[in-house]
């Protein structure tokens, strides 16, 4: 993989991978390189290279996660709760700050397929293949972190218009 | 199968989702290069690091060997050929016994050999391994030297006794 390839990787999916890994770690960024380490070292790189790095980032934050529950817990789910994980965007009509607090409350499943899904582009196969299940169970947390999102934030549902601002 | 495959387009919450950006102030491309690079390149090295470690430690291992090799273990430029002179013993010659001669016909040898003494034999088999070593020429120049002596000689050489052959019949052999 030439140096180009991985700085367009790194433009269009760094961010969401850290997002992704911050649903397990405290250390996202340092998840997120070390993929990135692993994915240049590859002899023969994999043919789908973001489910691949969704995946690693999955397994490695999962690992740390475990780590640093056994040597920090506290310390560091309360210093990455301190932060959002969510910037405000240009065209966005939700803020951030609520998003994110949203997003935190929401089942695992739930928002790792959100996180995936929106941020990451993957498909509910990919990100079947990525949670060890099928792409209906994917689409079916999606669909309820969907409303769980949507009542914690006040968004209307769209099909019901008449309720929508 | 998605929500928004299922009405072709995203829906509010999806779209202001989406505008939302992941924050990821902490990855640093610089770093992240710089280790890629590194990474890369260790991982090119393929099976010479390996190699190189193996043929060290039989060097080492061989000459760990040479060092601690007894001294009284002969070396390859100090080996010579050794010959060994084996005895063999000839078997004697077995003197005609009485129950022998007495079998005579029935061993089937001639009776004439039979009665032949030892002295004869033996000197039979001299002349027979004279002629074996140096040929019959060399028998033949002997002759010219001594006559009568080798001439009576021939008797044997030829499986008969001394007494077979007269003077007219040695010399013809002579001429042959």
């Amino acid at each position: 993989m030439g140096p180009e390839q991985l700085g367009q990787l790194i433009n269009a999916h760094a961010a969401a991978l850290v997002l992704y890994a911050r649903q397990w770690c405290a250390i996202p960024e340092d998840i997120v390189q070390e993929a990135f380490l692993k994915l240049v070292t590859q002899t023969t790189p994999p043919t789908s290279p973001i489910p691949w790095l969704y995946c690693v980032v999955r397994n490695r934050a999962i690992s740390a996660s475990r780590t640093a529950r056994r040597r920090q817990r506290y310390e560091a789910l309360a210093a990455a709760e301190a932060q959002p994980w969510l910037l405000p965007g240009e065209d966005s009509g939700l803020d951030a700050e609520t998003a994110s607090a949203a997003l935190q409350r929401l089942p695992i499943e739930q928002r790792e397929v959100i996180v995936a899904h929106l941020w990451g582009g993957l498909t509910f196969e990919e990100i079947g293949q990525l949670m060890g299940s099928s792409a209906s169970t994917a689409h079916r947390w999606y669909m309820a972190g969907l409303t769980g999102l949507r009542e914690r934030l006040g968004v209307a549902c769209p099909s019901n218009p008449l309720m929508g601002s | 199968m998605s929500e928004q495959s299922s009405d072709g387009k995203l829906t509010t919450l999806e779209a202001g989702l989406m505008a939302l950006a992941p924050r990821s102030a902490g990855i640093d491309r610089d770093y992240l290069f710089y280790h890629a690079g590194r990474a890369a390149a260790r991982g090119g090295r393929g099976v010479w690091p390996y190699t190189t470690a193996l043929m060290a430690a039989l060097a080492v291992g061989l000459g760990w060997v040479a060092v601690h090799r007894p001294q009284g273990a002969p070396g390859l430029d100090s080996v010579e050929p050794r010959i060994v002179y084996v005895p063999i013993e000839r078997p004697a010659p077995v003197p005609p016994t009485l129950a022998s001669a007495r079998q005579g016909p029935k061993s089937g040898r001639p009776d004439y050999v039979d009665r032949s003494s030892a002295r004869e034999q033996e000197q039979m088999l001299r002349l027979r391994e004279q002629v074996l070593f140096m040929g019959v020429d060399a028998l033949t120049t002997a002759n010219a030297s001594s006559g009568p002596e080798i001439s009576a000689g021939l008797d044997p050489l030829l499986g008969l006794p001394a007494t077979v052959l007269d003077e007219p019949g040695r010399n013809l052999l002579k001429g042959l």
